[in-house]
C-alpha cells in the first residue's frame, strides 16, 4: 500500500466507525415499539410506589 | 503473474479457495432456510420469499464483513495471508449473493402484484429527509451498485488500464458499500425484527471490522512517522540483522517504504510496492531466487527488480553501500529495473 493509501485509511476508518456506530445506535434507540405489544400498557405511565415518593 | 490476460488464471490454490467459498455460502443459505422452514414454516409464497431474502441478505453481510477483515488481519498476522490471495473471487461471489437478494426482493413484490409500490417507496422524496422512515431499500440499492462496479473492475485488465493506485482507490469504495449495507439493515430489518440477534450481528460485525482497521492503521502509523530525511542515506543495520531470504523495511521521512532483502551474501533494495496491486513486497520472501509478493505471488529478481521472463514488470531499485559494517540505502529511487544489489563479505 502506498503512503497516501495508508493515510487515507487512517482518516476514513475513525470517521466511518463513529458515523456508523452513531447511526446504528440511533436506529436502535428510535425504532418504534413492537406492533403486537399491549398499546394501553405502553401509554400508561409507570406506577410510582408510595415509598419512593416519601 | 501475467504475461497475457485471461479470464481467470486457475491454479490449485484458487480452485480450493473457490470450492471452500461456494460450499460455505451454500451451507449457510441452505441451513438458514431449513431452520426457518422447521421452526416457522412459511404459510404463503411471500413468506417463503421473505425467508430466502433474509438468508441471502445476512449471508452477503457476513461475507462482506469477512472480506473487510482479511486486509487488516493479514497485516497483523502473516497466517491470514492465504485468505488475501483470492479475495477478488470472494468479492465477486458476495456481489452475486447480494444480486440474488435484490432479485428476491423484486420477486416478493411481484408475488403480491405490488411492484408499483416499490417504485412509490423509492420515489417518496419527503421520506429521504427522515431518519427512521428513510427508504432503506435505496441504501441497499446504492451498495449493490458499488459492489457491481467493484466486481466488474476486479479483473487484472482494469488494473492495467486504471493503474494500481487508481484501482485501489476505486476499490476502497467497498467501505462505503459496507456502511450503506449496515444502515440498510439498521433502518430496515432491525426496525421490524425485535430479536436482539440483528443488533448483535450488526454491531458485532461492524465493531470487529472497524477495530481491526483501526489497530492495523495505528500500528502502521509508527513506521510512517519514523525515518531519516529524504536526502540522506538510511541505516538498515548489519547484514546479519536482515534474516536470510526476507527483508527489513525502512523509509525516509515522507517517502515510500523500501524493502531491503538479503539472499545469502547478496543484498538488494527495491520499493515495497508490488507492481501488481501495490502489495507489501517487504513482507514477502525470496523464493526460487526471486523476491515474491505475499499477496499474489508476483516475482522479481533481487539484482535489478525485473520480473523473470516472459514477464515484463519492473520495480524501482535503490543504491546500497556497506559503511562501518552497516548496510545503508540511498532513499532516492533509481529508474525501474536498474541493477543495484551488492555482495557483502
Amino acid at each position: 500500500m502506498t503512503r497516501t493509501h495508508r493515510s487515507l485509511h487512517r482518516i476514513v476508518w475513525p470517521v466511518l466507525a463513529v458515523a456508523i456506530a452513531l447511526g446504528v445506535a440511533l436506529a436502535l434507540w428510535l425504532r418504534p415499539p413492537p406492533e403486537d405489544s399491549d398499546d394501553d400498557a405502553r401509554l400508561t405511565p409507570p406506577v410510582i410506589a408510595l415509598e419512593q415518593i416519601g | 503473474m501475467s504475461v497475457g490476460l485471461r479470464a481467470v488464471q486457475w491454479n490449485r490454490q484458487k480452485l480450493v479457495y473457490d470450492a471452500i467459498l461456494l460450499v460455505c455460502t451454500t451451507l449457510y443459505i441452505a441451513g438458514y432456510v431449513l431452520i426457518g422452514y422447521s421452526t416457522q414454516p412459511p404459510e404463503k409464497l411471500p413468506d417463503a420469499i421473505d425467508l430466502w431474502l433474509r438468508a441471502t441478505g445476512s449471508c452477503a453481510f457476513f461475507m462482506l464483513t469477512v472480506i473487510l477483515c482479511i486486509g487488516p488481519l493479514a497485516r497483523l498476522d502473516r497466517r491470514f495471508l492465504p485468505l488475501l490471495y483470492n479475495r477478488r473471487h470472494f468479492g465477486v461471489l458476495t456481489f452475486l449473493v447480494a444480486l440474488v437478494h435484490f432479485a428476491l426482493m423484486l420477486d416478493w413484490y411481484v408475488a403480491q402484484d405490488a411492484l408499483p409500490n416499490l417504485a412509490a417507496e423509492l420515489t417518496k422524496w419527503p421520506d429521504y429527509a427522515k431518519f427512521i422512515d428513510f427508504p432503506f431499500k435505496a441504501l441497499g440499492l446504492a451498495a449493490l451498485l458499488i459492489l457491481f462496479l467493484l466486481a466488474a473492475t476486479s479483473h487484472d485488465f482494469w488494473l492495467l488500464v486504471l493503474t494500481p493506485r487508481m484501482w485501489k482507490f476505486i476499490h476502497m469504495g467497498v467501505y462505503v458499500a459496507y456502511a450503506l449495507v449496515v444502515m440498510h439493515v439498521a433502518l430496515g430489518h432491525m426496525q421490524d425484527e425485535r430479536s436482539p440477534l440483528v443488533p448483535l450481528m450488526l454491531g458485532g460485525g461492524f465493531g470487529i471490522v472497524a477495530a481491526l482497521h483501526l489497530i492495523a492503521g495505528w500500528r502502521e502509523r509508527k513506521l510512517d512517522r519514523s525515518g531519516a530525511p529524504a536526502d540522506s542515506w538510511l541505516t538498515v543495520g548489519p547484514p546479519a540483522s536482515i534474516p536470510d531470504k526476507t527483508a527489513r523495511i525502512v523509509a525516509a521521512k515522507g517517502g515510500e517504504r523500501i524493502a531491503v532483502f538479503r539472499d545469502g551474501n547478496r543484498i538488494g533494495a527495491v520499493t515495497n510496492l508490488c507492481a501488481h496491486q501495490n502489495g507489501p513486497l517487504g513482507e514477502g520472501r525470496i523464493i526460487d531466487g526471486c523476491i515474491t509478493c505475499p499477496w499474489h505471488g508476483y516475482q522479481y529478481h533481487l539484482a535489478d527488480g525485473c520480473a523473470p521472463p516472459p514477464f515484463s514488470e519492473k520495480l524501482v531499485t535503490f543504491r546500497l553501500r556497506l559503511e562501518r559494517g552497516l548496510i545503508e540505502v540511498d532513499p532516492r529511487p533509481l529508474p525501474p529495473g536498474t541493477p543495484a544489489a551488492i555482495v557483502v563479505p
